[in-house]
């Protein structure tokens, strides 16, 4: 008998109301009605959403401005995320993603499964690359600290291998036991998300694979800008960054 | 501040920099300053995006009196590669 799927489109935010409300008047077109929105902005701006499915994130590791480097962390709100899931059964797979970045595919869904089943992974990331002993900035900063290996070590299913993954934020695919497990380390130390959230999954004894997108379209930093067209008549499932996007 | 010296940094290495070339592919990484000083080799402007993963180069014949390091990038994705 074939697994029913169905994907939970999680989205964090922090943007003001109007800008939501145009955010996930979009997203419906294209996912359907399963969105979760997790909302770091304003008490204020939450109550007046008007979203079923929505989460207020209360994180001080959330709000940072200089990101890597005060180590911002998702850890509230993966832990949110998790608490919905749980209160709403029946979801097989999460997509984790910021509001910069767009969906600009109708089939999104079945493409980003197909990616999932033909990497044979429980996880597919955006810019994802394994970083131990190279010259990557994150690793080297935490390599410093020595924070992240000590504690996975203790509940690693991997414990002799010390690899540590990079990744975007945006543009996660999670299988939902995946998501969960990685949302269930609480107790974690604060390292930053970047490398936290690939490494902890692989540690955790989850299969990791890339998202296949242009990285001209799925870029960590810059903006694209309001004009998405030319990606749309590329066949890109996914821009990023677009934050002036809900502006209109 | 911080920034501009980054930006700034990363043009003059482009121009003047050292090519950096993965030792194992081939590939251009990218360029860089690479300064031998207070006991540690410092890369500085790097323009590349993928990480550098220094590492000592096989040689043919047994030497005492020179060994190579150069760069490559971690191949593997996958967990279990």
């Amino acid at each position: 008998m074939a697994m029913i799927r169905k994907v939970l489109w999680a989205i964090l935010s922090h943007q003001e109301p109007i800008q939501i409300h145009n955010m996930l008047g979009y997203w419906r077109q294209k996912v359907g009605d399963e969105i979760l929105l997790l909302y770091g902005g304003k008490q204020c701006d939450f109550e007046s959403i008007e979203w079923a499915n929505k989460m207020f994130i209360e994180d001080p590791w959330l709000l940072t401005k200089d990101h890597p480097r005060e180590l911002q962390s998702y850890r509230g709100v993966f832990e949110k995320a998790k608490e919905f899931i749980e209160m709403n059964e029946g979801y097989s797979h999460v997509f984790f993603t910021e509001y910069d970045q767009i969906p600009l595919s109708v089939d999104l869904e079945n493409r980003l499964l197909r990616q999932l089943d033909q990497k044979n992974a429980d996880v597919l990331f955006s810019g994802l690359q394994r970083v131990d002993g190279t010259s990557h900035p994150h690793w080297l900063f935490e390599l410093g600290r020595g924070v992240m290996i000590s504690f996975l070590q203790k509940v690693s299913t991997r414990p002799r291998d010390s690899r540590v993954y990079s990744c975007y934020g945006f543009g996660q695919f999670w299988k939902v036991e995946a998501f969960t497990a990685v949302a269930e380390l609480t107790k974690s130390p604060r390292v930053y998300l970047e490398l936290w959230i690939p490494t902890a999954a692989y540690h955790l004894g989850f299969q990791l694979g890339k998202i296949d997108c242009s990285e001209c379209a799925n870029k960590p930093n810059g903006e694209l800008g309001t004009n998405l067209n030319k990606f749309i008549s590329r066949g890109e499932m996914l821009a990023h960054p677009a934050k002036m996007f809900w502006e209109e | 501040m911080r920034i501009l010296t980054s930006k700034l940094l990363r043009k003059l290495a482009k121009f003047f920099g050292n090519r950096i070339d993965d030792v194992h592919s081939g590939e251009c990484l990218g360029n860089a300053f690479i300064i031998v000083w207070g006991g540690c080799i410092w890369v500085i402007g790097y323009t590349g995006t993928k990480p550098l993963l220094p590492t000592w180069l096989s040689e043919n014949r047994v030497s005492y009196w020179r060994y190579r390091l150069g760069f490559t990038i971690h191949r593997d994705i996958h967990g279990d590669d």
